[in-house]
């Protein structure tokens, strides 16, 4: 019973996986060593984000 | 910066070793960023977004080079900072529903429409409901394949609570998906 489901975690893992590819990255680089400044992330980059901390 | 000796032959760091940080890191990047995006993606959803994770867990990687000890020991770090980051995203989502912030569907959702399979989709759709350790615990071992003992490592807790979280979540997705059908 619970290695059918196993194996369909697995299977629908794997296929969730094979959506990344290398050539799908935007980044080639983790840009460090430029001097390592912090990129803001998408969603603290709304201002209207920023003006509610948590 | 000090750069640590690194033992080749693992499979899992670049030989020979780079001579500077940012080589290394950069080494690294290339050698497990696809694995990690993957992995991310299975807690986030979205490639956007696990690409942002991982990308600050390199960064971290980086800040912390003077601190590593064990060089067996970085892809570990590597996992441990996506998990973590993951978490970090969870919680702004959270602040973000509340501002009606929009972020990317996930890739399980028909209104992505990047993965094959509905069932599939519906397994992932019903991972996506579980609690968040839960669901860390399902992926570390059932996309990266690791040992319940691995999994502890990573997430920092003990064995125990890797099993108990695994069982619980099976449970429920058997039950979900059961109804499902």
């Amino acid at each position: 019973m619970n290695s059918d489901l196993e194996d369909r975690i697995r299977d629908a893992y794997q296929a969730a996986g094979r959506t990344v590819q290398p050539q799908t990255l935007r980044r080639t680089t983790p840009e460090v060593a430029a001097g390592s400044t912090r990129r803001p992330r998408r969603l603290n980059a709304d201002p209207a984000l920023e003006a509610h901390p948590a | 910066m000090t750069v640590p000796t690194y033992r080749a032959g693992t499979g899992s760091q670049p030989d020979p070793w780079p001579a500077t940080a940012g080589a290394a890191v950069d080494d690294l990047f290339r050698l497990h960023a696809v694995d990690l995006v993957r992995f991310a993606l299975m807690l986030v959803g979205d490639q956007s977004t696990a690409e942002d994770v991982v990308q600050d867990a390199f960064l971290g990687l980086y800040r912390a080079w003077d601190r590593i000890r064990d060089p067996d020991a970085v892809l570990g770090y590597l996992r441990t900072a996506v998990v973590n980051g993951t978490r970090s995203v969870h919680r702004s989502r959270g602040r973000a529903r509340l501002l009606r912030v929009q972020h990317d569907p996930p890739v399980w959702s028909a209104e992505a429409a990047v993965m094959d399979g509905e069932d599939r989709r519906a397994v992932l759709a019903a991972i996506a409901t579980l609690p968040q350790r839960q669901r860390e615990v399902l992926a570390l071992k059932y996309y990266l394949d690791l040992s319940e003992r691995d999994v502890a490592a990573i997430m920092r807790v003990s064995r125990g609570t890797v099993a108990a979280a695994s069982s619980r979540a099976l449970a429920t997705l058997a039950r979900r998906l059961g109804e499902d059908q």
